[in-house]
Protein backbone atom coordinates (compact mmCIF):
# COMPACT_ATOMS: atom_id res chain seq x y z
CA UNK A 1 0.00 0.00 0.00
CA UNK A 2 2.65 2.50 1.08
CA UNK A 3 6.37 2.33 0.53
CA UNK A 4 8.65 5.04 1.81
CA UNK A 5 12.12 4.58 0.36
CA UNK A 6 15.15 6.35 1.86
CA UNK A 7 13.31 9.59 2.30
CA UNK A 8 15.15 12.66 3.47
CA UNK A 9 13.64 16.05 4.06
CA UNK A 10 15.89 19.01 4.59
CA UNK A 11 14.65 22.59 4.80
CA UNK A 12 16.46 25.48 3.17
CA UNK A 13 17.84 26.76 6.48
CA UNK A 14 19.67 23.51 6.95
CA UNK A 15 17.59 21.72 9.54
CA UNK A 16 16.83 18.17 8.62
CA UNK A 17 13.33 16.96 9.49
CA UNK A 18 13.70 13.41 8.21
CA UNK A 19 16.83 11.41 7.61
CA UNK A 20 16.84 8.27 5.54
CA UNK A 21 13.39 7.02 6.51
CA UNK A 22 12.19 3.79 4.93
CA UNK A 23 9.03 1.93 5.80
CA UNK A 24 6.39 -0.19 4.26
CA UNK A 25 2.72 -0.41 5.16
CA UNK A 26 0.46 -3.19 3.91
CA UNK A 27 -3.13 -2.76 2.80
CA UNK A 28 -5.63 -2.76 5.64
CA UNK A 29 -3.04 -2.10 8.33
CA UNK A 30 -3.61 0.23 11.25
CA UNK A 31 -0.34 1.98 12.00
CA UNK A 32 0.42 4.48 14.71
CA UNK A 33 3.16 6.95 14.04
CA UNK A 34 4.53 8.22 17.32
CA UNK A 35 7.26 10.49 18.51
CA UNK A 36 7.77 13.75 20.33
CA UNK A 37 7.12 17.09 18.69
CA UNK A 38 9.79 17.73 16.12
CA UNK A 39 10.52 14.03 15.63
CA UNK A 40 9.33 14.25 12.03
CA UNK A 41 5.80 12.86 12.27
CA UNK A 42 4.14 15.88 10.74
CA UNK A 43 6.73 16.13 7.99
CA UNK A 44 6.10 12.52 7.05
CA UNK A 45 2.34 13.09 7.10
CA UNK A 46 2.67 16.21 4.94
CA UNK A 47 4.65 14.24 2.40
CA UNK A 48 2.11 11.42 2.43
CA UNK A 49 -0.64 13.88 1.51
CA UNK A 50 1.60 15.49 -1.15
CA UNK A 51 1.73 18.78 0.71
CA UNK A 52 5.51 18.61 0.69
CA UNK A 53 8.06 16.82 -1.43
CA UNK A 54 10.97 14.81 -0.11
CA UNK A 55 14.44 16.21 -0.69
CA UNK A 56 15.68 12.73 -1.45
CA UNK A 57 14.03 9.35 -1.80
CA UNK A 58 10.63 8.27 -3.01
CA UNK A 59 7.20 7.61 -1.65
CA UNK A 60 4.87 5.13 -3.31
CA UNK A 61 1.18 4.94 -2.57
CA UNK A 62 -0.58 2.11 -4.38
CA UNK A 63 2.57 1.66 -6.50
CA UNK A 64 2.41 5.26 -7.63
CA UNK A 65 5.30 7.61 -6.93
CA UNK A 66 3.72 10.57 -5.20
CA UNK A 67 6.95 12.32 -4.28
CA UNK A 68 6.96 14.37 -7.45
CA UNK A 69 3.34 14.99 -8.33
CA UNK A 70 2.69 18.11 -10.37
CA UNK A 71 0.39 20.89 -9.18
CA UNK A 72 -2.30 19.51 -11.43
CA UNK A 73 -2.01 15.95 -10.17
CA UNK A 74 -2.11 16.74 -6.45
CA UNK A 75 -5.90 17.39 -6.25
CA UNK A 76 -6.66 14.08 -7.92
CA UNK A 77 -4.35 12.25 -5.57
CA UNK A 78 -6.00 13.93 -2.56
CA UNK A 79 -9.39 12.64 -3.67
CA UNK A 80 -8.09 9.13 -3.30
CA UNK A 81 -6.98 9.55 0.30
CA UNK A 82 -8.75 10.79 3.40
CA UNK A 83 -7.06 13.22 5.76
CA UNK A 84 -8.01 14.28 9.28
CA UNK A 85 -6.27 17.04 11.22
CA UNK A 86 -5.83 18.04 14.82
CA UNK A 87 -7.50 21.41 14.18
CA UNK A 88 -10.36 19.78 12.23
CA UNK A 89 -10.22 22.29 9.36
CA UNK A 90 -13.98 22.59 9.05
CA UNK A 91 -15.76 25.66 7.72
CA UNK A 92 -17.53 27.42 10.60
CA UNK A 93 -20.23 28.94 8.41
CA UNK A 94 -21.26 25.59 7.01
CA UNK A 95 -23.31 22.93 8.78
CA UNK A 96 -22.09 19.39 9.37
CA UNK A 97 -23.86 18.22 6.24
CA UNK A 98 -22.59 21.14 4.18
CA UNK A 99 -19.02 20.58 5.32
CA UNK A 100 -19.19 16.99 4.16
CA UNK A 101 -20.93 17.99 0.93
CA UNK A 102 -18.27 20.66 0.31
CA UNK A 103 -15.56 18.05 -0.28
CA UNK A 104 -17.78 16.40 -2.88
CA UNK A 105 -18.71 19.71 -4.53
CA UNK A 106 -15.13 20.79 -5.06
CA UNK A 107 -14.29 17.51 -6.72
CA UNK A 108 -17.12 17.94 -9.20
CA UNK A 109 -19.65 15.38 -7.99
CA UNK A 110 -23.20 15.91 -9.16
CA UNK A 111 -25.72 17.49 -6.80
CA UNK A 112 -28.03 14.50 -6.67
CA UNK A 113 -25.15 12.17 -5.95
CA UNK A 114 -24.03 14.44 -3.10
CA UNK A 115 -27.54 14.55 -1.64
CA UNK A 116 -27.65 10.78 -1.58
CA UNK A 117 -24.15 10.23 -0.21
CA UNK A 118 -24.03 12.75 2.64
CA UNK A 119 -26.63 11.04 4.89
CA UNK A 120 -24.99 7.66 4.36
CA UNK A 121 -21.61 8.95 5.43
CA UNK A 122 -23.03 10.89 8.37
CA UNK A 123 -24.85 7.78 9.52
CA UNK A 124 -21.58 5.90 9.48
CA UNK A 125 -19.96 8.35 11.89
CA UNK A 126 -23.16 8.64 13.94
CA UNK A 127 -23.98 12.26 13.13
CA UNK A 128 -27.03 11.88 10.93
CA UNK A 129 -29.34 13.68 13.35
CA UNK A 130 -26.85 16.56 13.71
CA UNK A 131 -26.47 17.22 9.98
CA UNK A 132 -27.92 20.72 10.28
CA UNK A 133 -25.82 21.83 13.25
CA UNK A 134 -22.94 24.23 12.85
CA UNK A 135 -19.50 23.25 14.19
CA UNK A 136 -19.78 25.64 17.16
CA UNK A 137 -22.90 23.78 18.29
CA UNK A 138 -21.01 20.48 18.53
CA UNK A 139 -18.66 18.80 21.00
CA UNK A 140 -15.00 18.35 20.07
CA UNK A 141 -15.58 14.69 19.33
CA UNK A 142 -18.53 15.48 17.09
CA UNK A 143 -16.50 18.07 15.23
CA UNK A 144 -13.72 15.57 14.60
CA UNK A 145 -16.28 12.97 13.51
CA UNK A 146 -17.56 15.50 10.99
CA UNK A 147 -14.03 15.89 9.69
CA UNK A 148 -13.67 12.11 9.48
CA UNK A 149 -16.96 11.92 7.58
CA UNK A 150 -15.61 14.47 5.15
CA UNK A 151 -12.42 12.43 4.75
CA UNK A 152 -14.52 9.43 3.78
CA UNK A 153 -16.52 11.01 0.96
CA UNK A 154 -14.43 9.43 -1.77
CA UNK A 155 -14.30 6.03 -0.04
CA UNK A 156 -10.55 6.24 0.33
CA UNK A 157 -8.33 3.19 0.65
CA UNK A 158 -6.05 5.22 2.87
CA UNK A 159 -6.96 7.45 5.79
CA UNK A 160 -4.29 9.64 7.34
CA UNK A 161 -5.07 11.13 10.75
CA UNK A 162 -2.65 13.76 11.99
CA UNK A 163 -3.08 14.13 15.77
CA UNK A 164 -6.85 13.70 15.52
CA UNK A 165 -7.23 13.53 19.29
CA UNK A 166 -4.83 16.34 20.09
CA UNK A 167 -7.58 18.83 20.96
CA UNK A 168 -9.94 16.36 22.62
CA UNK A 169 -10.56 15.16 26.18
CA UNK A 170 -9.91 11.44 26.85
CA UNK A 171 -13.55 10.39 26.41
CA UNK A 172 -13.93 12.16 23.08
CA UNK A 173 -10.47 10.98 22.03
CA UNK A 174 -11.37 7.39 22.63
CA UNK A 175 -14.59 7.83 20.68
CA UNK A 176 -12.54 8.99 17.68
CA UNK A 177 -10.10 6.10 17.96
CA UNK A 178 -13.03 3.66 18.00
CA UNK A 179 -14.33 5.24 14.83
CA UNK A 180 -10.92 4.96 13.15
CA UNK A 181 -10.77 1.28 14.13
CA UNK A 182 -14.23 0.77 12.64
CA UNK A 183 -13.12 2.42 9.39
CA UNK A 184 -10.05 0.20 9.40
CA UNK A 185 -12.26 -2.87 9.78
CA UNK A 186 -14.18 -1.84 6.68
CA UNK A 187 -10.97 -2.16 4.70
CA UNK A 188 -9.26 1.22 4.84
CA UNK A 189 -5.60 1.52 5.75
CA UNK A 190 -5.26 3.95 8.65
CA UNK A 191 -2.16 5.91 9.59
CA UNK A 192 -2.51 7.61 12.94
CA UNK A 193 0.11 10.18 13.84
CA UNK A 194 -0.15 10.88 17.55
CA UNK A 195 1.64 11.43 20.80
CA UNK A 196 -1.22 10.21 22.92
CA UNK A 197 0.33 7.45 25.04
CA UNK A 198 -2.92 5.95 26.38
CA UNK A 199 -4.36 5.64 22.92
CA UNK A 200 -1.34 3.94 21.43
CA UNK A 201 -0.89 1.54 24.31
CA UNK A 202 -4.55 0.51 24.25
CA UNK A 203 -4.65 -0.05 20.50
CA UNK A 204 -2.26 -3.00 20.44
CA UNK A 205 -1.49 -2.37 16.78
CA UNK A 206 1.67 -1.66 14.85
CA UNK A 207 3.64 1.32 16.14
CA UNK A 208 6.39 3.16 14.29
CA UNK A 209 8.43 5.44 16.52
CA UNK A 210 10.27 8.42 15.11
CA UNK A 211 13.01 10.30 16.86
CA UNK A 212 15.10 13.15 15.49
CA UNK A 213 13.98 12.37 11.98
CA UNK A 214 14.77 8.67 12.11
CA UNK A 215 12.75 5.54 12.70
CA UNK A 216 13.99 4.18 16.03
CA UNK A 217 11.44 1.41 16.46
CA UNK A 218 8.88 -0.46 14.39
CA UNK A 219 6.87 -2.99 16.40
CA UNK A 220 4.05 -5.28 15.27
CA UNK A 221 2.21 -4.76 18.54
CA UNK A 222 3.77 -1.68 19.96
CA UNK A 223 3.67 0.53 22.97
CA UNK A 224 4.35 4.19 23.21
CA UNK A 225 7.66 4.70 24.86
CA UNK A 226 10.18 7.43 24.70
CA UNK A 227 12.71 5.62 26.84
CA UNK A 228 16.00 4.91 25.17
CA UNK A 229 15.78 1.30 24.19
CA UNK A 230 17.46 -0.67 21.51
CA UNK A 231 15.40 -0.67 18.36
CA UNK B 1 -15.21 16.64 -13.42
CA UNK B 2 -17.38 18.35 -15.91
CA UNK B 3 -17.80 22.06 -16.38
CA UNK B 4 -21.58 21.59 -16.39
CA UNK B 5 -21.41 20.54 -12.75
CA UNK B 6 -18.67 22.85 -11.50
CA UNK B 7 -19.55 25.88 -13.65
CA UNK B 8 -22.64 26.94 -11.69
CA UNK B 9 -20.81 26.34 -8.41
CA UNK B 10 -17.99 28.62 -9.49
CA UNK B 11 -20.45 31.31 -10.64
CA UNK B 12 -22.34 31.14 -7.33
CA UNK B 13 -19.12 31.37 -5.34
CA UNK B 14 -18.01 34.37 -7.41
CA UNK B 15 -21.32 36.19 -6.92
CA UNK B 16 -21.22 35.49 -3.18
CA UNK B 17 -17.67 36.80 -2.93
CA UNK B 18 -18.54 39.90 -4.96
CA UNK B 19 -21.47 40.60 -2.64
CA UNK B 20 -19.53 39.92 0.56
CA UNK B 21 -16.70 42.16 -0.54
CA UNK B 22 -19.21 45.01 -0.38
CA UNK B 23 -17.58 48.41 -0.69
CA UNK B 24 -14.39 46.89 -1.99
CA UNK B 25 -16.33 45.53 -4.94
CA UNK B 26 -17.88 48.95 -5.42
CA UNK B 27 -14.46 50.63 -5.37
CA UNK B 28 -12.98 48.10 -7.78
CA UNK B 29 -15.93 48.46 -10.14
CA UNK B 30 -15.71 52.25 -9.89
CA UNK B 31 -12.05 52.43 -10.84
CA UNK B 32 -12.62 50.02 -13.72
CA UNK B 33 -15.57 52.16 -14.84
CA UNK B 34 -13.51 55.33 -14.59
CA UNK B 35 -10.66 53.92 -16.64
CA UNK B 36 -13.07 52.58 -19.24
CA UNK B 37 -14.72 55.99 -19.57
CA UNK B 38 -11.33 57.63 -20.12
CA UNK B 39 -10.20 54.99 -22.58
CA UNK B 40 -13.48 55.33 -24.50
CA UNK B 41 -13.31 59.10 -24.62
CA UNK B 42 -9.82 59.01 -26.06
CA UNK B 43 -10.76 56.25 -28.48
CA UNK B 44 -13.76 58.28 -29.64
CA UNK B 45 -11.74 61.46 -30.06
CA UNK B 46 -9.15 59.54 -32.05
CA UNK B 47 -11.81 58.03 -34.28
CA UNK B 48 -13.43 61.41 -34.81
CA UNK B 49 -10.15 63.13 -35.51
CA UNK B 50 -9.09 60.49 -38.00
CA UNK B 51 -12.44 60.75 -39.73
CA UNK B 52 -12.26 64.52 -39.91
CA UNK B 53 -8.86 64.32 -41.54
CA UNK B 54 -10.11 61.73 -43.98
CA UNK B 55 -13.17 63.86 -44.71
CA UNK B 56 -11.06 66.91 -45.47
CA UNK B 57 -8.65 64.91 -47.56
CA UNK B 58 -11.56 63.55 -49.53
CA UNK B 59 -12.63 67.05 -50.34
CA UNK B 60 -11.22 69.02 -53.19
CA UNK B 61 -7.49 69.31 -52.84
CA UNK B 62 -7.01 72.45 -54.86
CA UNK B 63 -9.71 74.93 -55.70
CA UNK B 64 -8.76 77.82 -57.96
CA UNK B 65 -10.95 80.89 -58.20
CA UNK B 66 -10.53 83.02 -61.27
CA UNK B 67 -10.76 86.74 -61.66
CA UNK B 68 -13.95 88.01 -63.26
CA UNK B 69 -12.06 89.35 -66.28
CA UNK B 70 -10.38 86.01 -67.08
CA UNK B 71 -11.51 84.64 -70.42
CA UNK B 72 -13.26 81.28 -70.41
CA UNK B 73 -10.92 80.00 -73.15
CA UNK B 74 -7.90 80.85 -70.98
CA UNK B 75 -9.43 79.13 -67.99
CA UNK B 76 -10.03 76.03 -70.05
CA UNK B 77 -6.38 76.11 -71.16
CA UNK B 78 -5.34 76.14 -67.51
CA UNK B 79 -7.72 73.24 -66.93
CA UNK B 80 -6.05 71.26 -69.73
CA UNK B 81 -2.62 72.02 -68.26
CA UNK B 82 -3.78 70.77 -64.89
CA UNK B 83 -5.30 67.63 -66.41
CA UNK B 84 -1.93 66.77 -67.90
CA UNK B 85 -0.49 66.52 -64.39
CA UNK B 86 -0.05 62.80 -63.48
CA UNK B 87 -1.20 63.50 -59.93
CA UNK B 88 -4.59 64.81 -61.10
CA UNK B 89 -7.52 62.53 -60.34
CA UNK B 90 -10.31 64.82 -61.49
CA UNK B 91 -10.29 68.37 -62.73
CA UNK B 92 -13.61 70.10 -62.85
CA UNK B 93 -14.50 73.49 -64.30
CA UNK B 94 -17.30 75.42 -62.70
CA UNK B 95 -18.50 78.46 -64.60
CA UNK B 96 -19.87 81.59 -62.94
CA UNK B 97 -23.40 80.48 -63.82
CA UNK B 98 -22.87 77.02 -62.39
CA UNK B 99 -21.41 78.49 -59.22
CA UNK B 100 -24.52 80.59 -58.83
CA UNK B 101 -26.69 77.50 -59.37
CA UNK B 102 -24.79 75.56 -56.71
CA UNK B 103 -25.09 78.50 -54.33
CA UNK B 104 -28.81 78.72 -54.93
CA UNK B 105 -29.18 75.02 -54.39
CA UNK B 106 -27.55 75.12 -50.96
CA UNK B 107 -30.50 76.69 -49.14
CA UNK B 108 -33.79 78.47 -49.54
CA UNK B 109 -32.30 81.55 -47.99
CA UNK B 110 -29.55 81.59 -50.62
CA UNK B 111 -32.15 81.16 -53.31
CA UNK B 112 -34.16 84.16 -52.14
CA UNK B 113 -30.98 86.22 -51.92
CA UNK B 114 -29.91 85.33 -55.44
CA UNK B 115 -33.32 86.15 -56.83
CA UNK B 116 -32.59 89.78 -55.99
CA UNK B 117 -29.73 89.97 -58.46
CA UNK B 118 -29.60 89.57 -62.22
CA UNK B 119 -27.36 87.18 -64.18
CA UNK B 120 -25.02 90.01 -65.16
CA UNK B 121 -24.47 90.95 -61.56
CA UNK B 122 -23.44 87.42 -60.57
CA UNK B 123 -20.73 88.02 -57.94
CA UNK B 124 -19.50 84.42 -57.83
CA UNK B 125 -16.21 83.58 -59.52
CA UNK B 126 -15.60 80.80 -62.02
CA UNK B 127 -13.42 78.07 -60.55
CA UNK B 128 -11.57 74.84 -61.17
CA UNK B 129 -11.67 72.05 -58.59
CA UNK B 130 -8.78 69.63 -58.64
CA UNK B 131 -8.86 66.35 -56.80
CA UNK B 132 -5.36 64.89 -56.48
CA UNK B 133 -4.41 61.25 -56.37
CA UNK B 134 -1.96 62.07 -53.63
CA UNK B 135 -2.92 65.12 -51.64
CA UNK B 136 0.52 65.38 -50.04
CA UNK B 137 2.03 66.32 -53.39
CA UNK B 138 0.31 69.43 -54.58
CA UNK B 139 3.45 71.31 -55.57
CA UNK B 140 3.18 70.22 -59.22
CA UNK B 141 -0.19 71.99 -59.46
CA UNK B 142 1.33 75.07 -57.92
CA UNK B 143 3.95 75.19 -60.66
CA UNK B 144 1.22 75.28 -63.30
CA UNK B 145 -0.71 77.94 -61.46
CA UNK B 146 2.33 80.09 -60.79
CA UNK B 147 3.23 80.14 -64.49
CA UNK B 148 3.20 83.43 -66.39
CA UNK B 149 0.14 82.35 -68.29
CA UNK B 150 -2.04 81.25 -65.37
CA UNK B 151 -0.95 83.56 -62.61
CA UNK B 152 -2.69 86.74 -63.87
CA UNK B 153 -5.98 84.85 -64.19
CA UNK B 154 -6.07 83.43 -60.67
CA UNK B 155 -7.79 85.34 -57.90
CA UNK B 156 -7.25 82.92 -54.99
CA UNK B 157 -6.36 79.28 -54.31
CA UNK B 158 -7.38 77.02 -51.47
CA UNK B 159 -4.73 74.28 -51.47
CA UNK B 160 -2.38 75.96 -49.04
CA UNK B 161 -5.22 76.61 -46.66
CA UNK B 162 -6.39 72.97 -46.69
CA UNK B 163 -2.96 71.62 -46.18
CA UNK B 164 -2.51 73.77 -43.11
CA UNK B 165 -5.81 72.59 -41.66
CA UNK B 166 -4.89 68.97 -42.23
CA UNK B 167 -1.48 69.41 -40.67
CA UNK B 168 -2.99 71.13 -37.68
CA UNK B 169 -5.54 68.34 -37.29
CA UNK B 170 -2.86 65.70 -37.61
CA UNK B 171 -0.93 67.40 -34.85
CA UNK B 172 -4.05 67.44 -32.66
CA UNK B 173 -4.80 63.80 -33.40
CA UNK B 174 -1.19 62.88 -32.67
CA UNK B 175 -1.42 64.73 -29.38
CA UNK B 176 -4.68 63.01 -28.49
CA UNK B 177 -3.11 59.67 -29.35
CA UNK B 178 -0.04 60.07 -27.14
CA UNK B 179 -1.97 61.83 -24.39
CA UNK B 180 -4.69 59.18 -24.55
CA UNK B 181 -2.17 56.39 -24.44
CA UNK B 182 -0.41 57.90 -21.45
CA UNK B 183 -3.57 58.69 -19.48
CA UNK B 184 -5.18 55.36 -20.38
CA UNK B 185 -2.15 53.33 -19.38
CA UNK B 186 -1.81 55.23 -16.12
CA UNK B 187 -5.42 54.82 -15.12
CA UNK B 188 -5.48 51.20 -16.29
CA UNK B 189 -2.46 50.51 -14.11
CA UNK B 190 -4.34 51.95 -11.15
CA UNK B 191 -7.33 49.81 -12.04
CA UNK B 192 -5.18 46.68 -12.19
CA UNK B 193 -3.66 47.50 -8.81
CA UNK B 194 -7.01 48.19 -7.16
CA UNK B 195 -8.62 45.04 -8.55
CA UNK B 196 -5.52 43.05 -7.64
CA UNK B 197 -5.71 44.23 -4.04
CA UNK B 198 -9.45 43.76 -3.83
CA UNK B 199 -9.09 40.17 -4.94
CA UNK B 200 -6.21 39.72 -2.53
CA UNK B 201 -8.44 40.83 0.30
CA UNK B 202 -11.14 38.46 -0.95
CA UNK B 203 -8.56 35.69 -0.95
CA UNK B 204 -7.36 36.65 2.50
CA UNK B 205 -10.86 36.59 3.96
CA UNK B 206 -11.41 33.15 2.46
CA UNK B 207 -7.92 31.73 3.00
CA UNK B 208 -9.22 29.08 5.37
CA UNK B 209 -11.77 27.93 2.83
CA UNK B 210 -9.09 27.85 0.14
CA UNK B 211 -6.80 25.79 2.35
CA UNK B 212 -9.59 23.33 3.03
CA UNK B 213 -10.50 23.18 -0.64
CA UNK B 214 -6.94 22.22 -1.44
CA UNK B 215 -6.84 19.60 1.27
CA UNK B 216 -10.02 17.91 0.12
CA UNK B 217 -8.85 17.79 -3.48
CA UNK B 218 -10.21 20.84 -5.28
CA UNK B 219 -8.34 21.48 -8.50
CA UNK B 220 -6.50 24.77 -8.84
CA UNK B 221 -8.84 25.77 -11.63
CA UNK B 222 -11.83 25.26 -9.34
CA UNK B 223 -10.25 27.38 -6.60
CA UNK B 224 -9.16 30.07 -9.02
CA UNK B 225 -12.49 30.19 -10.88
CA UNK B 226 -14.56 32.29 -8.49
CA UNK B 227 -11.83 34.90 -8.00
CA UNK B 228 -11.10 35.28 -11.69
CA UNK B 229 -14.82 35.49 -12.36
CA UNK B 230 -15.19 38.10 -9.64
CA UNK B 231 -12.55 40.13 -11.45
CA UNK B 232 -14.50 39.68 -14.68
CA UNK B 233 -17.65 40.97 -12.93
CA UNK B 234 -15.85 44.24 -12.19
CA UNK B 235 -15.12 44.49 -15.89
CA UNK B 236 -18.64 43.61 -17.03
CA UNK B 237 -20.44 45.90 -14.59
CA UNK B 238 -17.83 48.57 -15.23
CA UNK B 239 -18.51 48.32 -18.96
CA UNK B 240 -22.26 48.67 -18.50
CA UNK B 241 -21.87 51.81 -16.38
CA UNK B 242 -19.08 53.25 -18.52
CA UNK B 243 -21.09 52.79 -21.70
CA UNK B 244 -23.98 54.70 -20.16
CA UNK B 245 -21.70 57.46 -18.85
CA UNK B 246 -19.92 57.86 -22.17
CA UNK B 247 -23.23 58.03 -24.00
CA UNK B 248 -24.44 60.74 -21.62
CA UNK B 249 -21.19 62.63 -22.19
CA UNK B 250 -21.63 62.27 -25.93
CA UNK B 251 -25.18 63.59 -25.69
CA UNK B 252 -24.01 66.51 -23.57
CA UNK B 253 -20.95 67.53 -25.61
CA UNK B 254 -21.77 65.99 -28.98
CA UNK B 255 -23.59 68.97 -30.47
CA UNK B 256 -20.74 71.30 -29.53
CA UNK B 257 -18.19 68.97 -31.11
CA UNK B 258 -20.34 68.53 -34.19
CA UNK B 259 -20.58 72.26 -34.80
CA UNK B 260 -16.87 72.71 -34.13
CA UNK B 261 -15.91 69.97 -36.57
CA UNK B 262 -18.18 70.96 -39.43
CA UNK B 263 -16.05 69.03 -41.88
CA UNK B 264 -17.15 65.78 -40.25
CA UNK B 265 -20.70 66.40 -41.42
CA UNK B 266 -21.85 63.98 -38.79
CA UNK B 267 -23.73 64.30 -35.57
CA UNK B 268 -21.63 62.83 -32.79
CA UNK B 269 -24.35 60.96 -30.84
CA UNK B 270 -25.41 59.23 -34.06
CA UNK B 271 -21.79 58.48 -34.73
CA UNK B 272 -21.52 56.96 -31.23
CA UNK B 273 -24.58 54.81 -31.82
CA UNK B 274 -23.25 53.66 -35.19
CA UNK B 275 -19.94 52.65 -33.63
CA UNK B 276 -21.54 51.13 -30.52
CA UNK B 277 -20.38 47.55 -31.25
CA UNK B 278 -16.78 48.71 -31.59
CA UNK B 279 -16.93 50.85 -28.43
CA UNK B 280 -18.62 48.02 -26.54
CA UNK B 281 -15.92 45.64 -27.70
CA UNK B 282 -13.13 47.99 -26.62
CA UNK B 283 -14.71 48.56 -23.21
CA UNK B 284 -15.65 44.96 -22.54
CA UNK B 285 -12.26 43.74 -23.71
CA UNK B 286 -10.39 46.24 -21.57
CA UNK B 287 -12.67 45.81 -18.55
CA UNK B 288 -12.66 42.04 -18.50
CA UNK B 289 -8.97 42.06 -19.39
CA UNK B 290 -8.12 44.23 -16.39
CA UNK B 291 -10.37 42.27 -14.03
CA UNK B 292 -9.36 38.80 -15.09
CA UNK B 293 -5.66 39.54 -15.41
CA UNK B 294 -5.28 41.12 -11.98
CA UNK B 295 -7.35 38.54 -10.15
CA UNK B 296 -5.63 35.71 -11.97
CA UNK B 297 -2.24 36.99 -10.87
CA UNK B 298 -3.48 37.49 -7.30
CA UNK B 299 -4.90 33.98 -6.88
CA UNK B 300 -2.04 32.36 -8.71
CA UNK B 301 0.44 34.00 -6.38
CA UNK B 302 -1.57 32.83 -3.42
CA UNK B 303 -1.78 29.24 -4.61
CA UNK B 304 1.92 29.12 -5.39
CA UNK B 305 3.06 30.36 -2.00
Amino acid sequence: MIKVVHVKKAYPKGNVALEDVSLSINPNEFVSLVGASGAGKSTLVRMLIAEERPTEGKIFVNDRDISHLSHKQVPFYRRKIGVVFQDFKLLDHKTVGENVAFAMEVSGMKGQEIKKSVPKILKMVGLLEKADRFPHQLSGGEIQRTAIARALVHQPKLLIADEPTGNLDPVNAWEIIQLLLKINQFGTTVILATHNREVVDALKKRVITLKDGKIVRDQKVGRYSLKKEAA
Amino acid sequence: MSAVVTGPRIVRAALRSFYRNGWLSVAATAIVTFSLVLVSIFALLLLLGTNVIAAIQNKIDVEIFFKDDAKVADILTVKEQLERNPNAATVKYISKAEALGIYKGQSDRNKRLVEQISEEENPLPASIQVKAKNSDKLDAFSATLESDFAKPLVATRSDKENREIIQRLQRIVGFIRSMGLFVSLTVLTFAVLVVFNTIRIAIFSRREEIEIMRLVGASNAYIRGPFVLEGAFYGIIGTAIALLLVYLLVLAFGPAISSYLRELNEDVPAYFRANLPLILLIQLGTGIGVGVLSSYIAIRRHLRS
